[in-house]
Parts: structure tokens; sequence; C-alpha cells
């Protein structure tokens, strides 16, 4: 059973460009790897690179979680989640 | 993390020193080709010093990403296999067969239900599994769809003769070639043969419905028509779009809609069936006269509707009423044959005997016998009219209150005289006098009497009995007259008996199994009988003889009636006109001689009219002259003028003190039962005798 909210980490690496921002998101979902699977944590992946838009969800798809990946103001925010 | 990487950095400078240069670049070398695989750029060494890249680790965070991914794809990989492993149970449990080919034709792969409809297991094409022939047959499913590249579905006869519904579809590969198709074969066989059972058994109904020769309509309660038969449009030449425009109500002839529209309402409340004679208008305005039956269909759920079968019965009615006609026409010629020849007989007798009285006369024979004679011819043509106007409508008895046994006894006695067949009386003591007409009670016996003489012709004895039966013993026998004490008298013979067939034939009129037979007798008994509030029945039985019996209402424990009266007045030739003045009135020129000269003989003094108007104004003439009539003498039937009924009132008003006779060969006519009812003193039935005329007329002036 999926909580109704999951609990979310936000990593804001606005500002770092490639390919440190893919490695810091990484990192972070390795380390929450069975929160992120059982529903309870979400990443949001806060980031200014452009190129990480496409590099972050391809790597987080490749594993299995559920990725969005939204416009906000001046950056991008990206959603990992379970599927 | 920034900070962390640059005060690691700062800790392990010392490394870089100790000169592990080759170490970072293998370490820089992998970890920027695992990046690139990862789609991402590589790690710069302005970016990151090598102290800080041990510290970070890429190499330990890519691997724990690609064992994420590792674990992600055994996932899927287990999911496929689940998946195809659930496809292929589908696939074999389908209902349908399913065959997988390739643009050769060649079956790639097939379901366990195609396996058993294929032909052979090891043929290698669809032609040959399904349809089981060396080559694609003509409109082939999969070669179209493999020319047209389109999803297709057709029917296939498959080579047992199976029905198969085909769908097939097509599968691309990148070039957009059609790299399979995936062929389902639904066998509808049985559907289509139930389909096509269906449909036979429908157009049979159908054929029955529009060939029919009965009209069949249905329509709704609100009268529209739902539908009709061939036949139906055909008889009530309906146009096409009568079936919309036209109401039960406009179809049914207005003097039969009330019928019709009640067997509606009954069958809308309470269901079932109506039979009826009904009529129906054409468009035309042709009437047609229809037998039919309706019923009403109340299916739940649904609005009640009637169906009708008509048969067109208009011709067989016509036929019918003409047939009648004939059949009256025929009566009509049988019953006049029979008066004319009973009467030319009589008239025989009459002239005869006249003639040779003239003849007997010259010679100075006694001519008393020959007129005699003549005067019996006539009284006998009397009885035969007397039978006939009975027998006609409204022959209502003059009833009075008379005892049978007498009246049995001599009408026996005279119907038995000069034949070799005798009776035998066996009539309770103190039978109980009747309200009848003695004159056709008469005819009764003597009618009954005649039949069995004619049924006995080598002679026999007829048995007359003659019992009381009390109310409660009459009520036992359940007879179809009203409760009442009767007399039960029977009439038996040892005659040759009436055919079973003929039993119910016997009374109707103009029923007769003699040659020369009128069938009047046995009509005229049943019609006095029933005139008389009775009841007759036959039994016979062929070869063993005739048995009537009569039931009669009789005044029960009446002591007092009358016998029946003897018939003629005694013969006088007493003259005893006294020279009073008779005014003779009819239409009929020889009578009004013939009774002029008789009243003239004896002794009146007479005036001929010939009508009513001329009987007032002589009638007046004579008042006004102070010589009046002292009787009239009126005919009640005046053809083209006013007859006895109308003048007799006319003239009472002249002469409150007239004295009036009816005279009328009409003995029906209710003015010869009640004369005084209608302003008559007294009657006098044509034909008279002149001792009857003369005793009426002293009866007159008494």
């Amino acid at each position: 059973m999926m909580p109704e909210k999951p609990q979310e980490f936000v990593v804001d690496i606005r500002g770092q460009i490639c390919p440190s921002t893919l490695l810091t998101a990484l990192k972070e979902i390795n380390d929450h790897r069975d929160d992120i699977r059982s529903g309870e944590v979400k990443i949001i992946v806060l980031t200014t690179n452009r190129n990480a838009t496409s590099t972050i969800p391809n790597a987080a798809e490749n594993m299995g979680y559920k990725v969005n990946v939204e416009r906000e103001n001046s950056h991008y925010r990206i959603e990992i989640g379970a599927e | 993390m920034n900070d962390d990487m640059i005060k690691v950095g700062e800790r392990d400078k010392a490394v870089e020193a100790a000169g592990a240069k080759p170490v970072y670049e293998y370490l820089r070398k992998s970890i920027n080709s695992l990046l690139e695989v990862m789609g991402t750029l590589p790690l710069s060494p302005e970016e990151i010093d090598d102290e800080d890249l041990i510290e970070l680790d890429p190499l330990g965070i890519i691997s724990g990403s690609f064992g994420q991914v590792l674990d992600h794809l055994n996932d899927t990989n287990q999911r496929l296999n689940d998946a195809h492993e659930e496809l292929r149970v589908f696939f074999d449990s389908a209902g349908v067969a399913i065959l997988v080919l390739d643009p050769s034709m060649n079956i790639i792969a097939k379901n366990s239900t195609a396996a058993r409809i294929l032909k052979t297991q090891d043929c290698k094409h669809c032609y040959e599994g399904i349809c089981g022939e060396e080559a694609p047959p003509e409109g082939c499913t999969l070669i179209n769809i493999l020319e047209t590249k389109k999803p297709l579905s057709s029917k296939e006869i498959g080579f047992g003769g199976n029905i198969y519904e085909v769908t097939g579809i097509p599968v691309f590969d990148e070039d957009q070639n059609i790299d399979h198709v995936v062929m389902t074969y639904a066998d509808v066989t049985a559907r289509d043969n139930a389909l096509k059972a269906m449909e036979k058994s429908e157009k049979k109904y159908r054929d029955l419905f529009e060939n029919a020769n009965d009209l069949i309509a249905a329509f709704s309660s609100d009268g529209a028509f739902l539908y009709v038969n061939s036949k139906w449009k055909n008889a009530l030449e309906w146009r096409p779009e009568d079936l919309d425009e036209a109401k039960i109500a406009d179809t049914v002839a207005p003097e039969y809609k009330r019928e019709f529209f009640q067997s509606m309402e009954m069958l809308r409340r309470g269901g079932g069936n109506v039979s009826m004679e009904t009529s129906f208008i054409s468009r035309s305005g042709k009437k047609l006269i229809l037998d039919g039956n309706v019923t009403v269909s109340s299916e739940a759920g649904e609005k009640p509707f009637f169906r009708g079968i008509f048969r067109d019965i208009t011709l067989q009615k016509k036929l019918e009423e003409e047939s009648n006609k004939a059949q009256r026409l025929e009566s009509v010629g049988f019953l006049a044959g029979g008066i004319a020849h009973d009467f030319n007989n009589l008239l025989t007798g009459i002239l005869g005997n006249i003639s040779l009285a003239r003849l007997y006369k010259e010679e100075g024979i006694d001519i008393e016998p020959k007129l005699a004679d003549a005067e019996k011819a006539i009284l006998r043509a009397q009885n035969l009219t007397a039978q006939l106007l009975t027998f006609a409508k409204g022959g209502a008895p003059v009833k009075k209150l008379i005892r049978l046994e007498e009246l049995i006894s001599d009408s026996a006695n005279f119907a038995t005289s000069n034949t070799n067949v005798t009776y035998k009386l066996d009539i309770e003591k103190g039978l109980w006098p009747v309200e009848a007409d003695p004159g056709q009670i008469d005819q009764v016996f003597q009618n009954l009497f005649n039949n069995s003489i004619h049924a006995m012709p080598d002679g026999g004895e007829i048995t007359i009995s003659g019992r009381n039966l009390p109310v409660d013993e009459a009520a036992e026998l359940h007879l179809p007259i009203a409760a009442a004490p009767l007399i039960c008298l029977t009439i038996s013979d040892e005659g040759v008996g009436i055919d079973y067939d003929d039993l119910d034939k016997i009374f109707d009129p103009y029923f007769s199994t003699r040659e020369m037979g009128m069938g009047l007798g046995l009509a005229t008994v049943y019609s006095v009988v029933r005139n008389h509030g009775g009841y007759i029945a036959v039994e016979s039985t062929p070869g063993d003889g005739t048995s009537f019996t009569i039931h009669l209402p009789a005044k029960a424990g009446s002591e007092s009636g009358d016998s029946a009266e003897s018939g003629a007045a005694t013969e006088s030739n007493d003259v005893n006109g006294l020279k009073k003045r008779l005014l003779v009135m009819d239409d009929d020129k020889m009578v009004v001689e013939l009774v002029s000269e008789l009243l003239v003989y004896l002794g009146y003094d007479v005036s001929k009219a010939m009508n009513g108007e001329d009987a007032i104004a002589l009638y007046s003439q004579a008042l006004h002259d102070g010589k009046p009539f002292d009787a009239v003498i009126l005919d009640l039937t005046i053809a083209g003028g006013m007859g006895g009924k109308e003048t007799v009132k006319e003239l009472r008003k002249l002469d409150p003190s007239l004295k009036a006779l009816a005279s009328s060969g009409y003995s029906n006519d209710p003015v010869m039962s009640k004369p005084k009812e209608y302003g008559f003193n007294a009657v006098v039935a044509k034909p008279f005798r002149a001792a009857t005329l003369s005793a009426s007329l002293k009866k007159l002036f008494l």
C-alpha cells in the first residue's frame, strides 16, 4: 500500500552543471532506493542545467521510476517516485 | 555537498603529491566512459579535482545506479515472461482458431483450437490446413489482406463444409511491410444453420401470411394499423399509404361499429379471442361481409394490440340469400301446386254435382242429393282454407273451454270411416278440459289420423290415449312450455314409421314424404299446438310405427266446459226476412250478387255496395229518406277501397243503433274473434251456407 502523500526529499542543485548534477541526483536516488520504491519518498531535484532534464529522467526511468519534469520559473523541477 | 568536496580536496593534497596521477587518469577515463553511456558530459578536472573525485565516488554512484537498472531489467523480464505465458494461455484457450502466417502463407504459429481444425498437423500452409486445397482458393481472405495490407473479415468454407467467420490483421515491420498476419477462424456453422433454418421458417410463415386467402391485420388499441397482408390490401383496395393513414374505425361499416368496438373493449379487458360476423368498407365504398376472429396481444411492457383474421363471406352470403330466395320460391310453388291440386279436385266435385243437378232437374229427378254433395265439397274446401289460414302467420286460435273426448272420437270416427284402419280410445275418465279453438284442434287430430292412415296402407289400428298431468308431474317432464297442469294425448299407429333422418324435418312446412302431400299437415299441427301453448313430440321406429305425443295446458279440476261445437247449423228453409232492409257490401261481384239473391230468397229487402264509400253513401241516403237499413253485412277486406273495419266506424257515427255483421274469408282476422271490439254486432265466416247466414241474421234481430 502506497502512503497517501510521500515524503519529499528536495535536492537543490541549481547552479551545478553536468555531470555532477546527474551524479548528485543518482547518489540521492541510490541512498533512498528502498523508500522511493515503496512509495514513501519522492526525490525532487531542482536544477538549472537543461541537459539534466534528459539525463536524470533517462537514468531514473531505466531504474524503473516514474519521472516528471516541470519548468518552474528559472529552474527545472524533476520529480522521481515509484511507478 | 559542494562544501564537502572542497574540504576533502584540501585535506588530501598529499595524495596528488605522491604521484598517483596514472590511477586518477584511469579512474577519470572509466568514469567518463560510464557517464557517456548514461548520456551526459565527462567530468572535467576543472570541475572536480582528483581528491574530490575520490571523495565523490562517482563509480560507486554509477554502479549503484546500474545495480538499480539491472534490478529493474530483471523485474521487467520477469513481467514479460509472465505476460508471455499469459498470452500463450489466452492464445490456446481462445474459442476461435488462431493462425499466425507469414506473407508466404506459411503457418508460423497456431493455437490449440487451430490445431484441432487443421486437416493435418504437419501442413505448412493455411490453405492446406483450413481449406484442404493445394493452392489458395478464389476469394482467399489472407491473399486479400496481403494485397490490400488492411485488416479484413469474411466468410470461408472449410474442407469439411464448416463455415468460418475469418478475421485477419496484418502486423507490419519497421519498413511497413507485412511481417505476419494474425488470422482468427470462428466456426459459425451451427449458428449459420440455425439462422438459415430461422429464415426458412420465417419465410414459411411470411408466405402463409401473405398468400393467405383471409384478410389479416394487426391494429393498436388507438386504431392505427401495425401490419396487414396482401389479401387485406387487395380486398379493401388499399393504397400503400393507407397502412399509415387508415384507422380501423374508418374500415368497419357504420352499422357494425358498435358491436365491433364493444368486442375490442371486451378483449382489452378480458383477453382471449372473439369470433364475429362484421362488415368492412373498401376504399371505393364496397361493402364486404366478413367472418372473423380477433385476439388481443398483451405482452408485459408492450402496448396491447389486436390481431384479426377475417374471411370474406360476401359472395357466400349473397349465394345463401339467393338460395333462400330460390328455396322460398320453390316452396311457394310447391304449396301453390298442392293447393291448386286440392282445390281443383274440390271444384270438380262442386261443378260436377251442380251440372248433374241441372241435368236431373230437367229430367225431373231429385236434385237434392247432388246439391248436398256439392255443398259437402264446398265444406271440404272451407276446411282446406281454414287449414291454410291456421298455418298462416297470426292464426290466433279462437279459444273456449272444451272437453276433448268427444272431439277426438268424432274426429277419429270421421277420419277412419271408409278405410281399413280402426282406432282404440284409451282416455282417462274425467280428462281435464282445455282452452282451445275446437276447429284448430280438430285439424290437429284430422292431420295426425290422416298421417297414420297413410302410414298403414294395409290397415291397422290407431291407439289414442289421454291422461291428466298435475303441475308437479308435468314439471318433471322438463318440457319447453310454461309450468301448468297438462293433458297428455298420444296418438300411435302401427305404420311404416318415419326415417330417422326425416324426424327433425317432419314439422317443417312443405316437407312431405308423400308424393301428393303438400307438407302442410304436420306443420299445421305444430303451429296449432304451439299457438295453444302446448308441445308436440314424435317417436318413430321405421317398420314399427309412429307415436305423436301432445301436451296441452289444461284447466285442472274444472267441471264445466262446452263440448266441441258440432259444426253446421241445422238446415232450414225458414223464410223469415219480414221485408227487413239489408245493405250488403263486398268487393267480389259474384259474392255480392249471390248473397243478395240468397237474402232476397230469405225474404229480405237488399241493397248492394262494392266498397265502404258506396255503403256509407247508401246508408246515409236511406237515413235521409226515412227508410233506414235494419242491418249491414260488411266484408272486412275490400281491395283498393274502404273495408268493413273503417266503414262500420263511420256508419256507427251516422247511426249509433246500427246492426252490423262482419263477413270475411280470413277467419284469423282479429275482428272475427272479437267483433264487438271493432264495432260489429256479430260475424259470419265465409264461406257460409244459407242456413248459417239466416241464423246469424236472426240472432241479430232478436
